[in-house]
């Protein structure tokens, strides 16, 4: 398989200042280095939706989790999270591997 | 015989009156849930305190929804129900089934949201994306109307559901290259594993297998829940987007590289129906029956990845709004309502002088 890498640019609104991040969304959740860095700029745990389910009753629902680094979705859901409490925007490119 | 289910967009010709034209008149919020969507109201007064106030807040979510989530909410649900924690699944923030919507009102007794650090703006940003994945599947699964099967499959090819490429190399063809034609190869796939997954039919119509059998149907892999309660007869096999690459990423590229040509295919074409298509977003890849429900989250509350997703965006428009649009055009945009749609009622304001704070 050839490699995926994609962009995020974390944006200020109607400002100039921007963070950049660069790494493949299936592979790069584990690197401690990006954890960290991503990691410094959130204030609370990194929670996702999921479907739950009752095994008594057969009810199904939308729980929420956390999302520990190392986990397949970390990055994606901790870049929305820390747009989402720093008020920026995100957005994500993704790019042909070099 | 049954008929034909029609696609149902559930729109309302009535006014909506706001939350907060009830609050200024002083009426109750169960008043407004009762009149503005016909929904039987339930707040359980056991557990934790500040059932009242958590409801408030549940209303004020309600009351600033899209305007088809509430049509959703008129139509097909008759009971919304603020129920206690230990009556749900762990972790769960709502659930919707047959005709009843309940949310969990305790949602500090939930171990991730337990910390009250967290985002002030999370907190609703949850409870909406609840609200309007369960309308999404009372939308496509309630037995009085529901979106046909056909338009569920088209939902799913849009969303980067594949098989892996060595089970079944078919959609890495030219046939994978549309939605239209990739969903009806899968459709007929489908109902050669059962001929009752009738593409015309309502999602949730009685003559169809339930939802969850569609999961087993169609997935590669159910989790441990389903496959106690549904029937293992042969499957698509179908994986999420990232759920194939992260496997075929594990392989040996030389091994697959050669079992691929023996197929007839190149890693570039599995590359790029991989790169065609993605999930619209990580709940929607835990199961297919989910999917659906997702797209019409995504739509009305983005809160997960939607950027790399535009297929999956564009088929949920088509399927999911496009007939409540027609609806709306066809009648006509409504405006809020400015007082309750009540002639009584609104009679007794007007003479008690109200009416003039509502511009009459």
């Amino acid at each position: 398989m050839t490699e995926k890498t994609s962009r995020y640019l974390l944006r200020r609104r109607g400002g100039q200042e921007q963070a950049e991040f660069w790494g493949n969304p299936v592979e790069s959740e584990g690197d401690p280095a990006l954890c960290l860095r991503i990691s410094s700029l959130l204030s609370g745990p990194v929670l996702e939706l999921g479907p739950s389910s009752d095994p008594q009753t057969g009810e199904r629902g939308t729980a929420v989790r956390t999302i520990h680094p190392g986990h397949p979705d970390w990055l994606v859901a901790s870049l929305r999270r820390a747009a989402r409490e720093l008020n920026l925007d995100l957005s994500e490119a993704q790019l042909d591997a070099k | 015989m049954e008929d034909l289910a029609p696609l149902s967009p559930y729109r309302s010709d009535r006014q909506y009156a706001r939350l907060e034209t009830y609050r200024r008149l002083g009426l109750a919020d169960s008043t407004w849930a009762a009149e503005q969507f016909s929904l039987r109201v339930h707040v359980s007064a056991a557990g934790p305190p500040g059932a009242e106030q958590r409801a408030g807040e549940i209303w004020e979510a309600v009351d600033r929804l899209p305007m088809q989530v509430k049509d959703i909410l008129r139509g097909v649900i008759d009971e919304l129900r603020l129920d206690q924690d230990p009556s749900f699944a762990p972790d769960t923030l709502g659930t919707w089934r047959d005709g009843t919507m309940r949310l969990n009102r305790d949602w500090s007794l939930i171990p991730s949201l337990s910390n009250q650090t967290w985002h002030r703006d999370l907190g609703y940003d949850l409870l909406r994306a609840t609200l309007v994945h369960e309308a999404g599947h009372a939308l496509v699964e309630d037995p009085r109307g529901g979106i046909r099967v056909r338009d569920t499959v088209a939902l799913i090819a849009a969303s980067g559901w594949l098989p892996h490429p060595l089970d079944d190399p078919i959609p890495y063809g030219p046939l994978g290259r549309h939605v239209a034609t990739l969903s009806a190869y899968y459709l007929d796939r489908l109902t050669r594993i059962d001929p009752s997954w009738n593409g015309d039919l309502s999602l949730g119509s009685p003559a169809l297998p339930p939802p969850a059998q569609l999961d087993r149907d169609l997935m590669r892999e159910v989790s441990s829940f389903k496959r106690l309660w549904t029937k293992d007869r042969g499957s698509l096999r179908l994986l999420g987007s990232d759920q194939l690459l992260r496997r075929l990423r594990r392989e040996d590229p030389a091994m697959l590289t050669r079992e691929l040509a023996e197929r007839g295919l190149a890693l570039e074409d599995v590359d790029s129906a991989l790169r065609r298509r993605r999930g619209i977003s990580l709940y929607a890849e835990d199961a297919i029956s989910e999917t659906p429900a997702e797209i019409f989250r995504c739509i009305h509350a983005p809160f997960s990845r939607a950027e790399h997703s535009r297929p999956a965006l564009i088929e949920g428009e088509r399927v999911l709004l496009e007939p409540w649009r027609s609806s709306e055009r066809a009648v006509g945009v409504r405006r809020p309502a400015l007082a309750p749609e009540r002639p009584w009622e609104s009679l007794q304001l007007v003479r008690r002088g109200v009416g003039r704070e509502l511009g009459r």
